[in-house]
């Protein structure tokens, strides 16, 4: 009965058939190759992948802040958010959409804030490019997000300029800032790569609660496996500009089936683990777009490469209840080559 | 249903394989080899090379080569080759227009500016790239000095520096013609005495900057000699900014010796420059203003020339941009 | 001190004169052994001092005071020639695969810089099937020796910078953060590497990180950092399985786990605040501002590393 309800809730953001590429001097660096997925209200979904796997440009797609001449979206990509098609806005309205509907999060709070004014006013003047209302109730609702983001002595921080605030707290500024239009869509790029561990988790913390309480939907784009296990309700492996695989969080921690993310949880270290044993390893070097592998992404260093993965690219097979692969070895045809026992085989022994 | 059918055909990319193409023998697990994992698609670039193919893809910057090669090779040939010497004074034909005989015309001694602009480059080219070699030497030596062994050192010769750079170079260039006399000679001494120290600064920033960096800590770990520390870390690394700073340091040479000239501190007839001739023409404005545009067109074009090239280097050199 | 010490550092300061806005303690009266052999981990947050002690070592940052003792000799009073001898045998991995290397040289120069230096080969040849031989320990091949840094990814440039330092055939290696900046995936290789290179050279690593899981998974020791002081110290089990210093065990509770259920049921011991940096720091415990445990004595008086169990080291009042 539930599953039924979430089906029919409307998909806040669709992304559909996505290719994004970059002209460089070196030639067409294919950044992201097609992929699909959608976000729902409140959701919070997870975007996991290395340098160079497409996982930022994608996002960036979204906020429309793909460069122009260097960056293309390429021809027969969708986006919609809320039924909108933004691919197709005016720039008119792209200033609208990412204030009012989608705010962003980067990796350096400094990029994001003006070192020469005031942390204040800086949030102010958010709250004031959107929303009709007196300066002094701008100024009131901005004290109220330094409260929200947990900021002691708002009042006080109000005041003061971004480099008489911390890392951390920067970043606080940098969400205040985000807050400030009531966002229904926060995407947020590494936002705990540059903090100390410590700091991670408050934030993490903090954006766990935003979500919860103004039932905003996140995109999280990150690298950490362990960042993505507290916070996502739905996550999404990409690699080489592809999405290798896509589930709930259940699906993709306790029951992987692309061999890149069984290596990758096996690659990180587990602290209950005894002394130096090896670290499982996915040996190799991330493919070059520019040149991108005729087959699977992945196959270079995939220690269960077929050969038919080097010549075909895979097809997305689908376990249900939105999980999904995209590797040969759940290809019909190779179940009937190969047989289920053997593949299950290869597998275990990965 | 349908949007589920969609999206499973989407994400396998558009070319669907049938079952056909896919043999028995395409299932053989093949695993990793080492050799293909950690291979480089791209052919091998040095960085000079690389910089070389972006340069002669800016067209702008190219035809800015271009043009200035043809400047300079008429200001080497045209005086020699040329028919008519450019003191040869026929005062039938003073303040005379552009004709088939003078291209450019006259000035008011009959002389033919056509001549005369090729035997002024001359001074002017050489003025630019006499000055900006030199500043170019003395910049680097000092900065890459002061930045490379910091503390007191560095303190000393920065207030030095700062002494020169404030000394106006008109007053050094009366100065100089003073004991010198005016001239060519002169000139270019007082230039040479002001105009290192905006590269001397850049330089000093680069090396303080570079000897942070850490690779110039693994070298120092490594044992490595100080000299060889800025031969082969600190040069090569602070070459492309050396290079653009030299080139946008040309045009600045140019105009320096152009406005002197126009007012007279420069060079003296009959020789002459692009400045100087300018003097003249100006006075002659009204009544015959070739003798102002031709002179001042050489001027414009060669600076604009020069600078363009310095933008095309840069954009080429620039680390930024390299993807 | 330890008997089998390859490396002894006793009471180190490294202070940084800021001018007008005071003095800057880095690193406060640090001492560890590291044994032969053993992987000595360095954790703390960013701006604890970890870089700078490693750097302090190592003879890159010249020391405020204190001592440092490689393999029983002490720097200071060394020789020319054991000085010389010392340079060689002690080498660095940095943390920036992309800012470590010179981008105008190729990788054979880069890896063969050092053994320049010390007049290691006698040919050219020689020099190229030693850069050929290194390349291939670290898992690459000869076909690189000819590319330029910028040529390659983040993991296989830490690889190059790996075969530099073992091109001198070192006894002694400080890894300053030579994992952080590289993917997940990426980083198991290299951490993989150096522990095997370790095995078959006997080498001794001063493993300097901020990733308290990979640090755990590689180091026999732990020394815990925090505003220039350690405050903590044990072999690696020991600490994760029985922190001491409310420190560590916030820091413990903070590294997220890759079990979405461990992490969404698991406590996290809040740590409000942030870590200041030391300038003009007064004597007193330097956790003291954010520890829920702290008396005045903890303001006062500056606590010592005292040892708990054993080779369990800690510098707290509340455990002693």
């Amino acid at each position: 009965m539930e599953t039924i309800v979430e089906n029919e809730e409307k998909n806040l953001l669709e992304v559909e058939h996505l290719r994004v590429s970059f002209h460089t001097y070196a030639g067409e660096v294919q950044a992201v190759r097609d992929i699909s997925y959608t976000v729902k209200p409140g959701e919070c979904l997870a975007i996991v992948g290395e340098s160079g796997s497409g996982k930022t440009v994608s996002s960036k797609a979204v906020m429309g802040l793909i460069e122009k001449p260097q960056g293309e979206i390429k021809e027969g990509s969708r986006i919609t958010f809320d039924g909108q098609d933004v691919l197709k806005f005016t720039e008119k309205q792209w200033e609208k959409f990412r204030g009012n509907d989608v705010a962003m999060i980067f990796q350096d709070p400094m990029t994001s804030l003006n070192p020469t004014t005031k942390v204040g006013k800086q949030i102010v003047e958010a709250i004031l490019l959107h929303n009709k209302m007196s300066h002094e109730d701008a100024a009131k609702r901005a004290v109220e997000l330094l409260r929200m983001v947990e900021i002691p002595n708002p009042e006080e921080r109000f005041g003061q300029y971004p480099y008489e605030f911390s890392g951390g707290m920067r970043q606080r500024v940098v969400i205040a800032i985000a807050l400030a239009c009531n966002p229904r869509l926060m995407i947020a790029d590494e936002p705990t790569t540059a903090l100390d561990v410590t700091i991670q988790a408050q934030i993490l913390r903090l954006l766990r609660k935003i979500q919860k309480e103004n039932n905003t939907a996140i995109i999280m784009i990150t690298h950490d496996l362990g960042v993505v296990a507290g916070m996502a309700d739905k996550i999404i492996v990409m690699y080489s500009g592809k999405i290798m695989e896509q589930g709930s969080v259940r699906d993709i921690f306790y029951h992987p089936k692309h061999p890149y993310t069984r290596a990758l949880l096996k690659a990180a270290p587990s602290l209950k683990g005894n002394g130096k044993e090896e670290l499982q390893v996915i040996p190799g070097t991330p493919p070059d777009l520019i040149n991108p592998p005729a087959g699977c992404g992945f196959s270079t260093r995939c220690s269960l490469c077929l050969k038919v993965c080097k010549q075909y690219p895979p097809q997305s097979h689908d376990f249900g209840e939105g999980h999904s692969c995209t590797c040969w070895l759940y290809h019909p045809r190779t179940v009937q080559v190969l047989g289920e026992e053997k593949i299950n085989n290869m597998l275990e022994e990965q | 249903m349908e949007k589920k059918m969609a999206f499973a055909a989407g994400s396998g990319t558009a070319a669907q394989v049938s079952d056909d193409c896919l043999t028995d023998d395409l299932f053989e697990r093949v695993g990793i080899s080492e050799q293909e994992s950690e291979k480089i698609s791209r052919e091998s670039v040095s960085y000079w090379k690389d910089a070389m193919r972006r340069f002669r893809q800016n067209k702008v910057a190219m035809a800015s080569l271009v043009i200035l090669l043809v400047i300079i090779l008429m200001c080497i040939f045209e005086p020699i080759f040329g028919p008519i010497k450019y003191d040869t004074q026929d005062y039938d034909v003073t303040n005379q227009g552009p004709t088939l005989q003078h291209i450019f015309g006259c000035d008011d001694l009959g002389r033919d500016i056509f001549a005369r602009i090729w035997v002024g480059g001359r001074v002017s080219l050489a003025i630019g790239c006499i000055g900006a070699l030199v500043s170019l030497v003395v910049g680097v030596i000092y900065g890459g000095i002061s930045g490379f062994c910091g503390g007191i050192v560095d303190d000393i010769m920065m207030r030095i520096l700062e002494i020169i750079v404030s000394i106006p170079y008109m007053v050094v260039v009366i100065i100089f013609s003073l004991f010198l006399g005016k001239g060519m000679g002169s000139l270019l001494i007082a230039l040479c005495v002001t105009s290192w120290t905006g590269l001397a600064r850049i330089v000093r920033g680069q090396i303080i900057e570079l000897k942070q960096s850490e690779y110039v800590l693994a070298a120092r770990v490594l044992g490595t000699p100080s000299f060889k520390i800025i031969l082969k870390h600190l040069i090569p690394n602070t070459m492309s900014i050396i290079i653009i700073n030299t080139t946008f340091a040309i045009p600045s040479f140019i105009f320096s010796e152009a406005f002197l000239s126009f007012l007279g501190m420069g060079i003296q007839p009959p020789l002459t420059s692009w400045g100087a001739m300018a003097a003249l023409g100006q006075q002659q404005m009204t009544y015959y203003p070739h003798e102002l545009i031709f002179p001042a067109l050489a001027i414009s074009v060669t600076m604009l020339a020069f600078n363009l090239l310095g933008d095309g280097l840069r954009d080429a050199f620039d680390p930024k941009l390299r993807k | 001190m330890d008997a089998n010490a390859l490396i002894h550092v006793e009471h180190l300061k490294k202070y940084f004169d800021l001018h007008k806005r005071g003095t800057l303690m880095a690193v406060d009266d640090v001492s560890f052994d590291i044994r032969r052999g053993e992987t000595f981990g360095l954790v703390g947050e960013s701006g604890c001092g970890k870089t700078t002690c490693g750097r302090t070592v190592i003879g890159l940052y010249r020391k405020t005071d204190g001592k440092v003792v490689y393999d029983g000799r002490d720097i200071d009073s060394m020789t020319e020639e054991d000085r010389f001898h010392f340079k060689k045998k002690a080498q660095m991995i940095f943390q920036d695969p992309y800012a470590s290397l010179n981008p105008r040289m190729t990788v054979e120069d880069i890896i063969a810089e050092g053994m320049d230096n010390f007049h290691m080969c006698q040919s050219t040849k020689e020099r190229q099937e030693r850069v050929y031989d290194l390349l291939h320990q670290v898992g690459l091949n000869k076909e690189h020796a000819a590319r330029f840094p910028h040529e390659f990814s983040g993991g296989q440039r830490q690889r190059i910078g790996i075969a530099r330092a073992l091109a001198v055939e070192p006894e002694f290696i400080v890894c300053d953060e030579p994992i952080s900046a590289l993917d997940v995936s990426i980083q198991a290789q290299v951490v993989n590497l150096l522990v095997h290179l370790q095995r078959e050279k006997g080498l001794t690593y001063l493993f300097i990180a901020h990733d308290l899981s990979m640090v755990k998974h590689i180091s026999d020791r732990v020394g815990v950092m925090y505003m220039g002081h350690i405050v903590e110290q044990a072999p690696s089990n020991e600490l994760y399985t029985n922190p001491l210093h409310p420190y560590t065990i916030a820091l413990m509770s903070a590294i997220p786990v890759t079990d979405p259920d461990v992490e969404r049921s698991k406590k996290v011991v809040p740590l409000e605040g942030e870590v200041s940096s030391p300038i003009n720091c007064r004597p007193g415990c330097r956790f003291a501002s954010r520890c829920k445990y702290a008396t005045d004595r903890c303001r006062q008086e500056t606590p010592v590393l005292k040892e708990i169990a054993e080779d369990h080291f800690v510098a707290c009042f509340q455990k002693e």
